[in-house]
């Protein structure tokens, strides 16, 4: 079974490295992360992502722009991209844990290993349909 | 102040404002025939214009009466003239009953020779003046009269001041507790955002930690279970404040849909099942029927409803009975919400639609109901509480222009919460999606 693989960009590396020690550890993931947003667009056209964990809040180009980005991107514009937010509170989520806006899936930090693997499947499975 | 000019014989004094136009309304209490007969007389001869009209009462019972009945009908007397020795009543008594009786009416006393000192401390007490019986005419009289008229003017005038100056005083302080309390809360709002970036990310970090170990217990041994379940929680503790934090500097961007206060309840319900089953606690549910949909922001709304059950059922430690109801109704002003800020919107007689959720717990002791709403005040151990709940609540239903009312019960003990919501009728509610009625039971024991 070939593994799916995921970008992961996030200014943050304690937590990108442990996120993707625990993907990687389910057996299902290839994971790849990248710590400068600057750089996002150049790692994903060599990595070619199944999808990719965007962090919004970022120094330089936050996740919106990189989003922005990826859109413009011939190679990239169709991968499906989760957003990860420290900025959405409870009464912004609903009952699943994440919230559809403006075009995207985004979830809350800090997020369970669970609920980031619940969420990651059904996005690669909406892409495969 | 002096005599005016045209006028010099009635040697009284009189003052434009305290002229009357129509004739001043004299009651005068006296048993005694003879003394009324006299008392008549010199009035007829006081320079009083227009000639003033006089009513007799001959016991203090009957003073009552006439008191009354005038001022259901043509409004106070101006000015009693009371003898203080009558057949039901006697001494400085009969003047403070009066007093009562007519709290903004001048009185004068009637004294006979043997109660000028009486008299006197009577005047101390409030009376406008006393007039000797023997040594009295008109031109006293009438002076007399003129000056007890206008002194009660003044002293109603000054009382009407200072009654202002009191309630100014008053809504002074309540502005100011508004002011900041919105300054706190605003204040908050900017720190959530803040608080929340850098405190997220560390949480990340943990829980993919804990995340970690957790496949791994049966390596680790021991206490691993335990202490990884601690560190859940305490985790999940942290994330709750930011998240409560956070819905205070984002709660002004409300996504508003009509929905069904009925539905709301429902969902809210099924949302904290477990805590109520695991609390013993039972639902029982009057959920009014064909009730106009409201304009809110459902998921906003539910965590209100969810803050109201959860502080609920914590007041009820060994479980009990939880009242919800929805209906309509016309709003009326309560006196716990006087931090509330918009009032301009909900007006007494409007109808609403009111959310209702009733406990018996022991209610909530009345030096703290002020403080209720502050953020982070609360009076449950670390971990329990974290004093956001009803300071959110609050904030999310005020904008959504409704008031959330908590309300101490008697009989049996317990709080009220009422959300108050006014209803959207752009929809009818036969129009708008409705839970079938067959899945809303009324009653329902969980
Ligand atoms: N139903 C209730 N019965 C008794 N006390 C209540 C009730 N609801 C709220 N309170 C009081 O109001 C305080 C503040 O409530 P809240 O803002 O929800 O914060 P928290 O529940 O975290 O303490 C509580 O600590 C409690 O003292
Ligand atoms: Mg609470």
């Amino acid at each position: 079974m070939n593994k799916k693989r995921i970008l992961i960009v996030d200014d943050d590396i304690p937590l990108t490295q442990s996120v993707k020690i625990n993907l990687e550890e389910t057996g299902d993931y290839n994971v790849l992360v990248e710590n400068r947003s600057a750089n996002a667009v150049a790692t994903a056209r060599a990595f070619r992502p199944d999808l990719v964990l965007l962090d919004y809040i970022m120094p330089g180009l936050d996740g919106g722009d990189v989003c922005t980005r990826f859109r413009d991107d011939p190679f990239l514009r169709d991968v499906p991209v989760i957003m990860i937010t420290a900025l959405l509170s409870n009464g912004e989520m609903g009952a699943n844990g994440s919230v559809f806006r403006n075009g995207h899936i985004m979830v809350a930090k800090p997020i369970k290993l669970q609920k980031l693997k619940s969420c990651i499947e059904e996005q690669l499975a909406g892409v495969a349909t | 102040m002096k005599p005016p000019n045209d006028n010099p014989s009635s040697g009284s004094f009189s003052l434009e404002s305290s002229r009357p136009k129509v004739p001043t309304r004299i009651l005068c209490v006296e048993d005694n025939d003879g003394d009324f007969r006299l008392f008549q007389l010199h009035l007829g001869d006081s320079p009083l214009k227009p000639r003033p009209s006089l009513q007799r009462a001959r016991t203090l019972s009957e003073a009552a009466e006439l008191i009354s009945s005038a001022s259901d009908q043509s409004g106070p007397f101006d000015l009693i003239v009371l003898d203080l020795s009558l057949p039901d009543s006697a001494g400085p008594a009969t003047y403070f009953r009066l007093r009562n009786l007519a709290p903004e009416t001048a009185i004068v006393i009637l004294s006979g020779t043997t109660d000028h000192e009486l008299s006197l401390e009577m005047v101390q007490h409030g009376a406008q003046d006393y007039l000797p019986k023997d040594t009295l005419s008109g031109d006293l009289l009438g002076r007399s009269l003129l000056y007890a008229l206008e002194r009660q003017r003044v002293r109603m005038g000054m009382k009407k001041l200072n009654d202002q100056l009191q309630r100014t005083t008053c809504e002074l302080q309540t502005t100011q507790m508004h002011l900041i309390q919105a300054e706190k809360l605003e204040s908050l709002g900017r720190l959530a955002a803040g608080v929340a970036h850098e405190v997220k990310n560390p949480l990340g970090v943990l829980q993919m930690g804990v995340d970690y170990f957790s496949n791994k217990t049966a390596t680790l041994g021991g206490n691993a279970e335990l202490i990884l379940a601690n560190m859940q929680e305490a985790i999940t503790r942290a994330d709750t404040i930011i998240h409560d934090m956070l819905d205070f500097s984002r709660s002004d961007q409300l996504k508003m849909n009509l929905c069904n206060v009925n539905e709301l309840m429902g969902s809210s319900l099924r949302m904290v099942h477990h805590e109520l089953l695991k609390n013993k606690i039972t639902i029982i549910k009057t959920l009014a029927t064909n009730l106009p949909n409201v304009r809110v922001d459902g998921a906003k709304l539910e965590q209100v409803l969810i803050n109201i059950i959860m502080n609920a059922a914590q007041a009820m430690p060994s479980g009990g009975p939880l009242l919800v109801s929805t209906f309509s109704a016309e709003f009326s002003e309560s006196s716990h919400d006087e931090g509330s800020r918009d009032l301009e919107r909900l007006r007494s007689g409007d109808e609403v639609i009111v959310l209702e959720v009733r406990d018996h717990g022991s209610g909530i002791p009345e030096e703290i109901l002020p403080r209720i709403f502050e953020p982070f005040f609360t009076t449950k151990p670390t971990g329990e509480g974290t004093g956001l709940g009803l300071a959110v609540a609050r904030r999310i239903v005020e904008l959504h222009r409704g008031r959330l009312q908590m309300t101490n019960m008697t009989s049996p003990t317990g709080v009220r919460a009422r959300i108050v919501l006014q209803p959207d009728f752009s929809l009818s509610p036969q129009a708008a999606p409705s839970i079938p009625q067959a899945e809303v039971p009324t009653v329902q024991f969980i």
